[in-house]
């Protein structure tokens, strides 16, 4: 009978330790787990001159997954006058010799981003191009901001 | 009973090795010889286009299984006449409005394989520049065997 009573408690302190050591593999998180690495952002600049009924585009990396803004910030004759005609802007990944668009859409020059999109880390392009707006080449430069 | 079941084992393995070097698989590596080209699959891309005199152009490619790519130029013409002169190609990565080549290397238009690089998966670029030696606008035919 003793015997019995010694295994029982026996079994109860290893059930314990079982238990305790379970717990302590799930210990809460501590601060450093909790740390959310901050995106690092890169503004490129892509300027140059848009021909009517052509396009252009411009490559870049993304290195960490998150928003890609385009912002198209003028379209100017040659000579420097602003103009507000709409052209197209888009992203895409380089392929071939172009820009193989997945989103675009026709916008004029603004002062904040026209597109914003999700990307994960890769290459990709920002791309311009006459919609069928352009009677002449005009002058561009568009902000791209990326992770 | 034990002998039984160790003669079917020994019978098991001897066929799962039969299996295996039939499909040109072995314990110890491949038994069939490899090919001229060692990526499981290739796939071959045709850059064309024009060259201008100390001119650049360059074509994109994406690979989803990283391997060998390969660079052959086909033919390169001036003003329409076969030329043998030396451009240079190469394979690098798009950036900005241009191919940023890692490796390259000035060959003439003899159809073989030229430039071989590493291309592990994601976008990647071949690129042909005159470096002085066109005298004549020029017209180019470039393959890109790349992994797919």
């Amino acid at each position: 009978m003793k015997m019995f009573q010694v295994f029982r408690v026996g079994a109860a302190l290893v059930a314990l330790s079982v238990t305790a050591s379970a717990c302590s593999s799930t210990t809460a998180p501590t601060e450093a787990d909790s740390t959310i690495t901050p995106l690092e952002f890169t503004t490129s600049t892509f300027a140059g001159t848009l021909e009517a009924k052509g396009n252009g585009f411009y490559s870049f990396a993304v290195n960490q997954a998150g928003p890609v803004g385009l912002t198209l910030a003028a379209v100017q004759t040659p000579g420097g006058a602003a103009l507000s005609i709409p052209i197209g802007i888009g992203i895409g990944v380089p392929s071939g010799t172009g820009c193989a668009r997945t989103t675009s859409q026709s916008t004029v020059p603004g002062l904040a981003a026209q597109m914003t999109v999700t990307l994960n880390p890769g290459t990709y392009c920002a791309a311009v191009f006459d919609t069928g707006n352009l009677t002449a080449a005009v002058n561009f430069a568009m902000r791209i901001r990326h992770p | 009973m034990t002998r039984v079941f160790c003669s079917t084992s020994l019978i098991a393995v001897a066929g799962l090795l039969a299996g295996l070097t039939a499909a040109g698989c072995s314990p110890l590596g491949p038994t069939t010889a490899e090919s001229s080209l060692p990526n499981a699959a290739i796939s071959v891309e045709n850059f064309s286009g024009s060259l201008k005199v100390k001119g650049v152009a360059f074509y994109s490619f994406s690979v989803v299984d990283g391997g060998t790519t390969y660079l052959s130029l086909l033919s390169l013409k001036e003003a329409g006449v076969d030329s043998d002169v030396l451009v240079t190609i190469g394979l690098g990565v798009p950036r900005a409005t241009a191919c940023v080549a890692t490796n390259v290397l000035s060959v003439k238009a003899t159809g073989s394989l030229q430039l071989t690089g590493t291309t592990n998966p994601g976008v990647h670029c071949a690129v042909v520049f005159d470096s002085g030696n066109l005298t004549k606008d020029a017209t180019f035919s470039l393959n890109i065997a790349r992994p797919k």
